[in-house]
């Protein structure tokens, strides 16, 4: 009932902000806004400070001179132009075993606010949003990539362009790229900020995201999937492995991670595994 | 008839040949992959950066395994103990000696490269890995073992190289015609067709590309010069020397290399001289100098130099003085960054010797000139030691000079100019 309640005030507090910032902004992204309105609290802030001192920027080492015995599929690694990207790698998730590899698949093609940030009481449209153009992408058929057999080809579309699916409200995109006014002001405080500053400003900033994404299940089904597949330029082929998806399903079968077990604590040892086998359940 | 009558009769050994044979039929079909890995690993894009900041990708071309030398292999004949997901990295791992369930087509047995490895693992590089790979210890691989492990130098490469597609595609689709007046069926066709058609067509690896894999390691100074080789009697270990740190210098300048080069395949690879076919039969046994078991011992170098297609002639025990000429001559070693003329290990080399003495007498008559010029040139009193005295008194008929003790330089002193004489010093004139 408690839960209801401040559900229901966490509701009336984001439509009267955001209501404000509507008038106020004009076209600023809302992402931007949020941020913009961001005031985290001291847990948040101590959070940030340990990941901050947990996790320093990773560099990428050099390909190794002893090469891979299978010859690969190399994703072409884009300057996506996104505003996360300054910071986190393209490939940024790392610490789940299980799905890492999986999350990293999908950001070739989502954005990261498409998961990272979903505001309570606010409903999306996600479209296709085109880095370079900074606008809703019009050309969408054979953007989808969906089968391994690639018995469709022809009519897919190189991914060699920066357009991925993000949110968009009320018709204008929600994310913010390195380019807007807010991330250029965050860059340079960033700069000159000492430890503390930088501390309070890492929590500004993902005070507005989660740290979970959504579940496969959240977009990989066939009911009320939080993307929309058909205008996203899915055939009726590609629509059914996406809302059917084996990969997907599988996934069903590990326990939910709990709330309390913070996602650095997995290690390799602790991970849940599953027989592949199951994928026949 | 009751089925003990057709068992028992004539036609019940016709039902079971019927039956035996169309089994070993339905065993001859190959799925690479039975156990769905390519549902994950054909995505692209799977990757992550590991904790050593490797970037490590997942994503396997299908197409490309498919068409490759283990293409019809499937993926757990090699990664055996992977059940669940998450992999743990220790199932995954790959011990090239194991046995696959694909049958060798000349005996119908398991194919293993068991023998391959067997061979490596006596030669000069078995303390390497032939086991135990895993896409996440080539790391650990590559900075803590010098030794090269099988996948140093093999990768899964296409079953027929780009290159040669056209001249097999023209030659497969001959089968029928030529290889099926005798072979008759697709069964044999598709079973040993392309495997034989692949070796007729060319070898695998050109002399270069072979000579490339050594050429990887052996040219690296800084990884050679941590090498230790054991000493074939006493097995103690030492230091390898300047000359096997440079024997890709050597080779490089030399005959052998230079015709490979420039595209003659006549020219001699690392392996033909290390590990030719008729004394290895994989080509993978590279034995040391020292051992009389090395094609590159003293005892066995003209069986080695002898070898089918090179120098037949040194077979002949007259001509043992050709094949001792030394392949890896420290004399064609060009200076190069980081070498030294004072690098004293180059001094195998007989230029090198010479010019130990050359260069001291070179730099003595410098010296001497350039201290003759500024310090003796003009001293008038000198005469040369011998001759000129010589030819004045003998040809001219001068009186022979007496000796006199050379006169010491002298000084020029520069007369001061009158009015650069300090007053002082005429007063004291005048006194």
């Amino acid at each position: 009932m408690t839960n209801n309640k401040s559900n229901i005030q966490r509701l009336i507090a984001t439509v009267i902000l955001l209501s404000f910032f509507s008038m106020q902004a004009g076209a600023v992204p809302l992402f931007s806004q949020y941020i913009e309105a961001s005031q985290p609290s001291t847990k948040d802030i101590e959070s940030s400070r340990q990941l901050l001192e947990k996790n320093q920027p990773k560099k990428l080492r050099e390909p190794l001179s002893l090469k891979p015995f299978h010859q690969r599929q190399k994703e072409p690694i884009l300057d996506s132009k996104a505003f996360c990207t300054r910071c986190h790698l393209s490939v940024p998730h790392s610490r789940i075993l299980r799905s890492r590899a999986f999350l990293n698949m999908h950001t070739q093609y989502i954005a990261c606010e498409t998961c990272h940030f979903r505001p309570e009481g606010i409903s999306f449209n996600y479209r296709w949003f085109n880095f370079d153009s900074q606008n809703a992408e019009t050309n969408i058929a054979g953007r989808l990539h969906v089968d391994t057999d690639k018995d469709d080809t022809t009519q897919l579309v190189a991914r060699t362009a920066n357009v991925k699916i993000s949110p968009f409200y009320q018709g204008q995109p929600v994310l913010m790229t390195y380019q807007d006014a807010k991330a250029k002001e965050i860059k340079e405080q960033w700069k000159s900020a000492n430890e503390q500053e930088k501390t309070k400003l890492h929590a500004v900033i993902h005070g507005p995201l989660q740290t979970k994404g959504p579940r496969c299940d959240v977009c990989h089904t066939p009911k009320k999937s939080l993307l929309n597949f058909t205008l996203l330029g899915a055939t009726d082929k590609q629509l059914s492995k996406l809302q059917y998806n084996t990969i997907a399903d599988f996934f069903k079968h590990y326990q939910p991670e709990g709330a309390e077990q913070p996602e650095a604590s997995q290690t390799e040892s602790k991970e849940q595994r599953i027989r592949i086998t199951d994928l026949l359940r | 008839m009751t089925l003990k009558s057709i068992l028992n009769g004539w036609q019940g050994l016709l039902y079971i040949l019927f039956f035996t044979f169309s089994l070993q039929l339905g065993a001859k079909e190959r799925h690479s992959d039975p156990d769905g890995c390519f549902s994950c690993h054909a995505l692209p894009g799977l990757e992550f950066v590991d904790k050593d900041g490797i970037l490590r990708v997942a994503s396997i071309i299908k197409e490309h395994y498919y068409s490759s030398l283990h293409g019809s292999i499937p993926c757990k004949d090699c990664h055996r103990k992977i059940t669940d997901y998450p992999h743990k990295v220790e199932n995954g791992y790959v011990d090239c000696s194991s046995s696959c369930h694909l049958n060798e087509p000349s005996n119908g047995e398991r194919f293993s490269h068991k023998p391959i490895v067997e061979e490596f693992e006596k030669s000069v590089h078995g303390e390497a890995w032939t086991k135990d790979f895993a896409g996440g210890n080539r790391l650990e691989e590559e900075s803590k073992i010098l030794d090269p492990s099988c996948r140093r130098c093999h990768v899964n490469t296409l079953y027929i190289p780009e290159e040669q597609n056209e001249l097999f595609m023209e030659s497969f689709a001959h089968t029928d015609t030529e290889c099926g007046t005798c072979h008759e069926g697709d069964v044999w066709r598709n079973q040993f067709g392309g495997h034989i058609l692949r070796r007729l067509i060319g070898t695998r690896w050109k002399k270069n590309e072979s000579n490339q894999y050594c050429i990887d390691c052996h040219a690296d100074h800084s990884k050679m010069e941590k090498v230790e080789v054991e000493d074939f009697e006493t097995k103690e270990k030492s230091k390898v020397d300047f000359r096997w740190v440079r024997a890709v210098d050597s080779y490089q300048r030399s005959l052998h290399s230079r015709l490979l080069v420039t595209g003659v395949e006549e020219g001699a690879s690392c392996m033909d001289c290390h590990s030719p076919s008729d004394q290895s039969s994989f080509r993978h046994l590279i034995l040391a100098d020292e051992d009389p078991k090395s094609s590159t011992h003293p005892d066995t170098l003209n069986k080695t130099c002898g070898q089918s297609s090179c120098h037949e002639f040194s077979k002949n025990n007259l001509n043992t003085g050709f094949v001792n000429t030394d392949q890896h001559d420290l004399d064609l070693v060009r200076y190069t960054q980081g070498m030294s003329f004072f690098d004293f290990d180059r001094l195998e080399s007989y230029w090198q010797r010479s010019l130990y003495i050359i260069i001291p007498l070179l730099v003595g008559f410098f010296l001497g000139g350039i201290y003759w010029v500024v310090f003796q040139r003009k001293n008038k009193t000198q005469a040369p030691i011998i001759g000129n005295d010589h030819f004045e008194r003998v040809i001219i008929g001068r009186k022979k000079r007496k000796t006199k003790p050379r006169a010491k330089p002298v000084k020029k002193v520069q007369a001061k100019e009158p009015d650069e004489i300090p007053p002082d010093t005429e007063a004291s004139d005048d006194k």
